[in-house]
Parts: C-alpha cells; sequence; structure tokens
C-alpha cells in the first residue's frame, strides 16, 4: 500500500537558505535512495520563486497559494497546499504544517536547535517570540511527533517539557554522493584569482555575529606568524548580517558544491568556531573530506568526536593553538581515513531510515 | 416622467440597500424624473431633508406587517400611484392592486438560494413576493450580473432585466486623508492601532464566524493588530456574539456599532486591511466604498463581490478561514509599494462605480417599463 508523505519545502524560498535546507534536501535524497516503491514524497512549496535550485529534488510538488512568509504565520493553524491525501505530514521547522492530509495522518515536526534562546542576540525580537511561540505550541500539540536533529536537543526538550514519548532522533546526514570535489589544480585556480596562494585555512557559513568569526580571524592571524603551514583565512558563505570584522581573511562567497568539497579536501585545517550552535554541518563536511578540523565546544555535530580539535570559542588564544595543535593531526592517507570514518554513519539514507521510523 | 419611489422599507440608520434607495431618492430629481417619495407616516422629515426637491407622502403605517400589507393591497390604488406614470419598488415587493407600471428592485435570490441566511419567518413570505414581482413587474432591476443571471435561471417566466450596478460617492469614499486621527480621536478611537475593519450587518451570511477563527490565527503571532467589528446587529448574531465572547483575543476585537457617513470612510482608510467575507451578496456595497477609498481589501471569490472587485481585491474561498487569514497576513505584510500598488488598483476599479452610471440604468428601465 501506497504511503504518501508531504514535506514542506518552505527553506528553499527564504532569503537565505541555510543548513535547515541542507537537512531537507538530505532528506529527500536519503528517502529517494531507499528505492521504496509504496512511498509517495510530495514537496509543499510556497508561491513564489525558490531561491536555491530545486529542480533536482526528486519528488512531486503541490504549492500553497501564498507566500513563505504567510505560510510561515499560519501554517500554525491552517496547512494550506498539504494535499488531503497524503499521510504523513513533515513539517521541516517551526515554520510547520502541523495538520492537514488524511484524517488519521501522522504529524511530525523536525527541531534543530534553540538558538534563540542560546543566542538571542542574533534574532530579532519578533524572530525570538516566533520561535519561543511555536515551541510552546508544539509542546501543548501532543498529536505532532517531534524529531530532534541536534545531540543533546532532545534532552532540553524534555527539561522543557515536552513528553519525552513523543520525541525521536535522527542523524543528519554529510553525504553528497552527486558532487564530485573539483581537482586540486581548479581550487588552486579559483584561490589564486583572489590572491591566495599556497596553504590556506578554511571557515565555512554565513558571515553573522554567532560565527564568531572576528575571533577566528584574530587567533588565526596569532597563529599564522609562527605557522606558515596555516596560510590564509579563507571564508567561504553568504555575507549574512551584522557588522562581522574578519580582519585580513579573504572572502568567496558563494562557491559551488565541487569547489567547496575540492576546498575542504585541500584546506590545511578547517576551522569553525560558533559561539552557539544547532549542530553545525560544515565540520562534518570537512571530516567526511578528511580535513583537519578545529571546532568550538559548542559545536554539537563534533563535540564528541575524538578526531576534532575542540575549543573555547570565547578565548582568541586557545582557538590560535588549536588551529596550531591540529596541524600536528597529519595529513597523511591513513589519518584522513580516520576522520572520514569518524563521520561514516553519518549518512542522509541513515536520516531517511530515523525519519520513516519517526512517522510509523 | 412622474415616479413615485416606495422608500418606505428604509431603516433610520441606513446602510446597503437603504443606501441605494437614498441615493435614488436623492438622484432622481436632479435628472429630470419628478419625484414622489412614498414614507412611512412619520417619516417625511427626514426624506424632505435627505431630497429637497422630491415630493414626499407619508402614506405608509409603521410596523412591518402592516407596511407590507398595506403595500401589497391599498397603496396601489392611491391618488399617489394613480397621479405616477411608474411606480418603483426597490426592494423586492410590490403592490398588488392598481394598474401603475411598476418597476422592481430584487437585490439577490439568496431567499431561494441559501435560506438558512435569513429568518425562518421571512424566507416562505419572501419567496413568494419575489416570484410574484418577478412576474407582474413591468421591468426588474437587479444590481448586478451575477444577481441577474440567477433571477433568470431561479424563476421562470419573469419580467425583463436591466442591471444597475450600485455605485459610491467617489467625493466622500476617497483615499486622501481628511484630518483622519482627529475624526478618530473624536469617535474615542486610537489612531495608532493596526486593525483589520470589517462592516457590515452582523447576521449569519456575513462570514463573521470565519474572519474570527481567522483573527484568532492571526492574533496569536502578531501582538499588535485589532480587529474593528462596524454595523448593526442583524438577526441570528448570536453565535457570533458568544464566538466574540469566547475569543482569546477578545480584548482586541472592537464593537462599533452603526457607524456614520463621517466615520465610514476615515475607517475604511485608515485599516491595514478591510475585510468583507460574506457568504453572499447581492453587491456587497462595502467592498467598494472600502476600494473607492484606496483601501486593500479582501473578500469572497465566487461571490457578486469578485464582480464588483474586479483586480481591486484579493478574493478567498468562502467559509475558508485558513486561505482568510494567509490572505490578510499577506496584506498587513506586504511593503508600501505593494500597498500603493493595490491602492491605486482598488480606487482604479472603484471608480467604474457612480450612482450616475446607476441612476441612468434605472431611467433606461423606467423608459422600457413604459413602453419607450
Amino acid at each position: 500500500m501506497t504511503r504518501a508523505v508531504s514535506i514542506s519545502l518552505d527553506q528553499f524560498y527564504r532569503p537565505q537558505p541555510g543548513g535547515i535546507a541542507t537537512y531537507v534536501r538530505g532528506l529527500v535524497q536519503g528517502l529517494a535512495s531507499l528505492d521504496d516503491e509504496t512511498l509517495r514524497l510530495v514537496g509543499v512549496t510556497p508561491r513564489g520563486s525558490p531561491t536555491q535550485d530545486v529542480s533536482d529534488l526528486a519528488l512531486e510538488r503541490v504549492r500553497a497559494n501564498a507566500s513563505v512568509t504567510v505560510l510561515t504565520r499560519v501554517w500554525a493553524r491552517w496547512p494550506l497546499g498539504v494535499p488531503a491525501f497524503s499521510d504523513v505530514v513533515h513539517a521541516t521547522s517551526v515554520a510547520g504544517p502541523f495538520a492537514g492530509g488524511k484524517k488519521d495522518a501522522v504529524h511530525a515536526a523536525a527541531l534543530h536547535d534553540l538558538l534563540w534562546r542560546d543566542e538571542p542576540s542574533a534574532s530579532t525580537a519578533r524572530g525570538i517570540r516566533f520561535h519561543e511561540r511555536r515551541l510552546q505550541m508544539l509542546k501543548r500539540r501532543d498529536d505532532v511527533r517531534i524529531i530532534s536533529t541536534a545531540p543533546g536537543l532532545g534532552q532540553r526538550l524534555i527539561e522543557d517539557g515536552f513528553d519525552p514519548r513523543r520525541l525521536h532522533y535522527s542523524r543528519l546526514g554529510v553525504d553528497d554522493a552527486r558532487t564530485v570535489a573539483d581537482g586540486e589544480a581548479g581550487v588552486r585556480a579559483a584561490l589564486a584569482a583572489r590572491g591566495v596562494e599556497g596553504p590556506f585555512t578554511l571557515y565555512v557559513g554565513t558571515r553573522e555575529p554567532r560565527k564568531n568569526i572576528e575571533r577566528l580571524a584574530k587567533a588565526h592571524a596569532l597563529a599564522a606568524s609562527a605557522n606558515p603551514e596555516l596560510g590564509a583565512l579563507v571564508l567561504v558563505g553568504p555575507p549574512g548580517w551584522g557588522d562581522v570584522d574578519s580582519g585580513d581573511a579573504v572572502a568567496l562567497g558563494l562557491v559551488s558544491k565541487s569547489l567547496l568539497h575540492g576546498l575542504y579536501r585541500d584546506s590545511s585545517v578547517f576551522a569553525y568556531v560558533p559561539r552557539a550552535e544547532g549542530w553545525g554541518l560544515p565540520p562534518v563536511e570537512a571530516l567526511h573530506a578528511g580535513a583537519r578540523v578545529v571546532a568550538s565546544v559548542t559545536t554539537p555535530s563534533v563535540a564528541s568526536n575524538d578526531e576534532v580539535v575542540l575549543v573555547d570559542p570565547l578565548d582568541v588564544e586557545a582557538i590560535a593553538a588549536g588551529l596550531v595543535r591540529a596541524l600536528s593531526h597529519g595529513a597523511d592517507e591513513d589519518a584522513r581515513r580516520r576522520r572520514r570514518s569518524s563521520v561514516a554513519s553519518l549518512t542522509w539514507r541513515n536520516t531517511a531510515l530515523d525519519h520513516l521510523a519517526a512517522w510509523r | 416622467m412622474k415616479v413615485a419611489l416606495d422608500v418606505s422599507a428604509v431603516p433610520v440608520k441606513i446602510a446597503g440597500a437603504g443606501r441605494y434607495i437614498a441615493e435614488l431618492a436623492c438622484r432622481l430629481p436632479e435628472v429630470n424624473v419628478t419625484t414622489t417619495l412614498v414614507t412611512r407616516r412619520g417619516d417625511t422629515t427626514r426624506w424632505r431633508a435627505l431630497s429637497p426637491r422630491a415630493e414626499v407622502t407619508g402614506l405608509v403605517p409603521n410596523g412591518r406587517v402592516a407596511r407590507l400589507a398595506y403595500e401589497a393591497w391599498l397603496v396601489g390604488a392611491s391618488a399617489t400611484a394613480r397621479g405616477a406614470d411608474l411606480w418603483h419598488a426597490p426592494h423586492y415587493t410590490m403592490p398588488r392592486r392598481g394598474s401603475t407600471p411598476t418597476v422592481v428592485t430584487i437585490h439577490d435570490l439568496t431567499f431561494f438560494t441559501n435560506p438558512e441566511w435569513h429568518e425562518r419567518s421571512k424566507v416562505a413570505f419572501f419567496r413568494r413576493a419575489i416570484t410574484y414581482s418577478a412576474r407582474h413587474a413591468r421591468v426588474l432591476v437587479s444590481v448586478s450580473e451575477a444577481s441577474a443571471r440567477l433571477l433568470e435561471s431561479t424563476i421562470p417566466g419573469h419580467a425583463p432585466i436591466v442591471v444597475a450596478p450600485l455605485g459610491v460617492e467617489l467625493a466622500v469614499f476617497q483615499p486622501a486623508d481628511r484630518d483622519d486621527e482627529s475624526t478618530l480621536h473624536a469617535h474615542g478611537l486610537r489612531a495608532d492601532v493596526p486593525y483589520i475593519f470589517f462592516v457590515g450587518t452582523v447576521e449569519p451570511r456575513k462570514g463573521l464566524d470565519v474572519l474570527l477563527q481567522a483573527f484568532r490565527g492571526i492574533a496569536s503571532d502578531d501582538l499588535e493588530v485589532e480587529l474593528w467589528l462596524a454595523g448593526q446587529a442583524g438577526w441570528g448574531g448570536s453565535p457570533i456574539e458568544a464566538q466574540i465572547d469566547g475569543h482569546p483575543y477578545n480584548a482586541r476585537i472592537r464593537r462599533l456599532g452603526f457607524v456614520d457617513d463621517a466615520l465610514l470612510p476615515v475607517l475604511y482608510r485608515r485599516a491595514r486591511v478591510v475585510t468583507y467575507p460574506s457568504r453572499g451578496e447581492g453587491f456587497g456595497l462595502p467592498v467598494l466604498e472600502a476600494m473607492a477609498c484606496g483601501a486593500s481589501v479582501v473578500t469572497s471569490s465566487d461571490t457578486v463581490m469578485a464582480e464588483v472587485a474586479g483586480d481591486g481585491a484579493r478574493l478567498v474561498p468562502v467559509g475558508d478561514a485558513g486561505a482568510l487569514a494567509a490572505s490578510l497576513v499577506e496584506v498587513l505584510e506586504s511593503s508600501d509599494d505593494e500597498r500603493r500598488q493595490w491602492s491605486r488598483r482598488a480606487r482604479a476599479r472603484a471608480e467604474r462605480f457612480t450612482w450616475e452610471a446607476c441612476v441612468a440604468q434605472h431611467l433606461v428601465a423606467y423608459r422600457q417599463a413604459l413602453g419607450g
């Protein structure tokens, strides 16, 4: 018997699709990889044009007759666009929808973080209010299954009053079978075009205050003077918001996935030290590419990974020391294999299986 | 041309169909129709003031039953009727005695299509009365194309129909601020509160139940917006009253009651969004008035309001609280540029509907009734 699963695709219509969009893309990719003919996948989209290409997502589409802003407001109560034939309605974030589908449909919502509490300065007052109200609403909505995608988040939700029986857990994937990394020459050429020659330290993510780029840049400057193997600090990702002083770092902006994977592979060290983080996909991607990684202890995705050098994100000297220590971790094939295997279980296929179990 | 216009159905507080009848009463003398207004007894002073160039005769008794009986059996044989070339009955019913050619306005067919929207005691009476009028009038006036089509399909053997869309006084209902803040303050209203505005009689067909559901969803995320409801109490309002009383955002719902013409355009203009989620109307005058004021309007699709609104308002399916909430949020969140664009479109659309055009269509109906 076919089971219709409706998945909200609103993240791809937001001005800056971030980590949640990566999760949605990976989830769909993982579900499709199961080759389960009894699964009918339907993506629910807002009106308007996506801000990230979604043409490759292997699922049917239905369009709600409202913009992403409007859906975010009304999906809490009204499942606009959700097909009535849905057996499962999966909200990929607190935006919803949390209703609709068949009379006995399963409703699930993925929660990724409590960033508005951990780092309130990174959100507007309205954004904080919105997220908090949605969280409280979901706490009351016993009929909605909660899928926690970040280590430690489930425990925090229970402490906040969520019924543990409603909680399900999923790992996020890191594999991307479709992308072939650019070769070494291509990576060198892309960096040379921006004036970067030789080794480099890489950061990937939005440039916004929470990501702590100012301290990273200072720490890098401190460490690189005595350790030329660190090379220049290269920033990849959208400009973001807030007043971020990134020192002498070279910002490449958004790059192709193939170049990104090449950059991970060829970096001397990958550095990611946000003050707070919901999950933290980039350091996992870097490990998947075999790179040496320095991350803040506040990055859940790698906080218990022995292959990662963990540092206090508020301590510039500790970050600098971490960068130097990471260099000693070796770049030979054995060391690279160890790092890759440390994240081998993080596949989107496993993410999909975790979700299927939660929806059952 | 001598026309006797029966204005006896118009209540003291003029709204909706009453507005239409009052506009005719004022404007027919302006286009050289010798007009006699047939009023309720004791109501002549008001009509003389409203329409100084018309004759006014207070023939009709007060009280609904007496008024309708008088109209049916006595007024047709009165000297007033005999002295007129034409009798215009502007609210469904017409005299059953007398030989003066008669034009009847049929506003809508909801007594047939949706009897649940009306008091049960009225349904049988008006169905009979409308059927009689449709077959015995010389000419019927319909206030919209949609109502005309429905009339054609509902009552076989009906008289010829002339469509006369209602109008709006563009000089009164207009977008420019006319010391609006002072007017609001004078009525005890704050000028800095964002509000969703509804005006209409409180009765089941208006869709207030759906609006209140939608407002519940909107108010939970928007901590400032209020819902302002204007209009007189109609019938069947108690479930609505109960819904308002038990509403979680009751403190942000403001009941304004009947509002006069000095305040109404201000309320349209200052609203973040005007909504008229009615399930069905003959015309839906508030939609037109709000658009004339350049307001952002959300109303019901597949109703006559869609015909009136054209591209000047957003349309949502009848009874769909989610779609209504989505559309209201869309307006509340819209940029100033978007608001200006909608405002211009709304005003341009409204400018097509004038009382002058409405009266001109009545002259067509009158001439047709007189065999011209």
